[in-house]
């Protein structure tokens, strides 16, 4: 019998649909009229001037070869090798990418891997930031406690990832250290300053 | 505490015995010999729990949870094989230092299973699978579970981005609702 229960987490493909409403520029190839859906109205779409759509409609109009995507900012090979070593010079905290950098850099490599310059060198830096953060990931789950953890600029992915293993194992601590008499929370401004999870 | 109908749970009940002096058992009955006081015999934790609630016998921690065994952890619990020393070892050892009021116990097993959290998402996130089956088989039964969620979750996430998992599902719960007869 399938239980009825619904499941901790997001599916991928949930979150990328999720990810998919973020904004992005492209430059049309041809000239069209303005486009109406039920979310909004986009357009009217006159090459070479840029304008701004939801991811879905940028990737829809790609695949048809009506557009070419330009890659946000934080996706190039320069900010990404910066983003690495700063993740590298600080093994106890995340650097700050888009929330969901995974699903954005996902969609764009797959759909749209020639407008993108160097996207095999991006390919790898994604993957390689998606390690480093992953063992930090891990490192901080050692570190959970029964009373919170803290964990700031991690991705929709990553989050989703952690999330029911977590869940297991801070239930799992909480029965086991029911006697919370003395255990004091540290404050937000404390773990600011030191780490971004708790070691307490 | 625990859950009534949580198989683990009533499996953990029986798990290991703990040693009690003072009742006879079936061999000393059939020899004819009275109850003996200060002996020691073991006895499934159900009915341990009881008979001390009553203040007939006095509980003993069991050898798995012995001093020994807590200085071995204390010094390191990386490599112990908790699978052969209690398949329960961290339910047991939770109704253990309920029932015998040793708070300490139970808090060293909190430290314990964070420590080993890190080994076992370790060998769950790892691509090379099969060299961790001797390590997950020294798990314990929760461990097992925090291994199984950690590696089913990481699985996802590898497979979306090999690009295996592309259509977008309708979700469980809707599917429960049509296959439910009206």
């Amino acid at each position: 019998m399938t239980s009825t229960k619904p499941t901790q987490q997001f599916t991928l493909p949930e979150l990328e649909f999720l990810a998919e409403d973020t904004p992005i520029t492209i430059i049309p190839t041809h000239r069209m009229d303005t486009l109406h859906f039920i979310s909004g109205s986009y357009g009217p779409f006159q090459p070479p001037a840029h304008i701004e759509v939801p991811l879905w409609l940028a990737r829809l109009l790609k695949t048809k070869r009506r557009c070419h995507i330009q890659a946000p900012t934080w996706l190039n090979c320069r900010f990404l090798e910066r983003k690495y070593d700063e993740e590298q010079r600080q093994p106890d905290r995340f650097s700050n990418l888009p929330y969901q950098y995974l699903e954005i850099a996902h969609v764009l490599v797959t759909c749209a891997e020639d407008d993108i310059p160097q996207s095999h060198t991006i390919k790898r830096l994604i993957q390689d930031l998606r390690e480093i953060r992953q063992s930090k990931a891990r490192a901080g789950l050692a570190a959970v406690n029964p009373v919170y953890l803290q964990m700031d600029h991690l991705g929709a992915v990553e989050l989703n990832e952690i999330r029911p293993v977590f869940c297991q194992a801070f239930n799992h601590l909480r029965k086991l250290e029911k006697d919370l008499g003395d255990y004091i929370v540290p404050s937000y401004e404390d773990t600011q300053s030191t780490t971004s999870y708790s070691n307490y | 505490m625990g859950d009534y109908y949580d198989i683990d749970d009533i499996l953990a009940d029986q798990q290991l015995n703990v040693d009690i002096p003072g009742l006879a058992t079936d061999e000393t009955r059939s020899n004819g010999d009275e109850l003996q006081a200060d002996t020691t015999i073991e006895l499934p934790l159900w009915m341990a729990e009881s008979l001390a609630a009553n203040d007939f016998v006095e509980l003993q921690l069991p050898r798995p949870y012995g001093s020994r065994m807590q200085r071995i952890l204390y010094a390191s619990c990386r490599n112990v094989n908790f699978h052969a020393l209690c398949p329960y070892f961290y339910k047991f050892g939770l109704k253990l230092s309920l029932a015998l009021d040793e708070p300490q116990l139970s808090e060293l097993l909190a430290d314990v299973y964070r420590q080993r959290l890190e080994l076992v998402l370790d060998a769950a996130q790892r691509s090379d699978a099969q060299n961790m089956v001797e390590f997950i088989s020294q798990l314990d039964e929760t461990e097992k579970q925090t291994y199984a969620i950690a590696k089913k979750s990481t699985q996802a996430v590898r497979q979306w981005q090999k690009g295996d998992a592309k259509l977008l599902q309708s979700a469980e719960i809707l599917t429960c609702f049509q296959s439910a007869p009206s």
